[in-house]
């Protein structure tokens, strides 16, 4: 997101549409990498894993982890060297959504024309002169 | 001073502006890219390594345009968020993703 958009909830609605493709495909589930991007903050402190634990406990927050897991993701796995990143000191976290609406009886569909989900927001108007 | 970047031409100051979320297209590619380097301000070439640029954004849009979303201002048509997504098989019971590199073949 750029930076002057954040915290008006259209990454969310971005979420929310690929969520909408899984479910249209009827694929299981989506995995992504979540960049612990707060963890250089406290990284002299604990561990990449301890810190995980606190974000997916509710005690922590991170920029990018605990947003992911309020859409329902959840934690599967550490990824060392994931992206150089000085914020992350290069550790993500694999994460998983499962597509609630997914029928393994279901064969995957294979050729749909691109979804056309559009969502309309109205976020708050940008600071006049910033 | 700064000027605004965003130029409102129709609209009276105090209204909010309208962003959409839609699926991303070939005319915004150069838009995304722009994006990207201004959300991750790369410093090093190590880290340029991790930028998707255009061509990148094309070839997802040719592998699985379903799976490529963007979020645009309506007021100034830049991209101001986006998201890409692959296809893979993947194991529940295995370890999930190697580093990203290695997972999305260089993006």
């Amino acid at each position: 997101m750029h930076p002057d958009y954040r915290g008006r909830g259209v990454g969310s609605k971005l979420m929310d549409a690929r969520f909408e493709v899984l479910r249209n495909l009827n694929l299981r589930g989506m995995i992504a990498g979540s960049m612990i991007m707060d963890y250089h903050k406290v990284a002299h402190l604990m561990t990449a894993e301890q810190y995980v634990h606190e974000v997916a406990a509710g005690q922590r927050f991170d920029t990018n982890l605990t947003k992911q897991l309020h859409k329902g993701f959840r934690v599967v796995n550490l990824i060392p060297d994931y992206v150089q990143d000085s914020r992350t000191l290069n550790w993500a976290v694999a994460i998983l959504w499962e597509n609630p609406d997914y029928r393994p009886e279901k064969s995957a569909v294979k050729n749909v024309v691109p979804v056309q989900f559009n969502v309309k927001l109205r976020p708050y108007p940008l600071a006049a002169g910033s | 001073m700064i000027a605004h970047k965003y130029q409102y031409k129709h609209r009276p100051e105090d209204e909010p502006s309208l962003v959409v979320v839609k699926p991303s297209s070939a005319k915004y590619v150069e838009k995304m890219e722009k994006l990207q380097m201004l959300v991750y301000k790369p410093k090093t070439e190590e880290e340029m390594d991790g930028i998707l640029t255009a061509d990148h954004f094309r070839n997802h849009l040719r592998v699985f345009p379903e799976g490529q979303f963007i979020a645009v201002d309506t007021d100034t048509d830049e991209v101001v968020g986006l998201t890409v997504s692959m296809r893979v098989d993947f194991n529940p019971a295995e370890q999930l993703l190697e580093s990203w590199k290695a997972t999305t073949g260089d993006g």
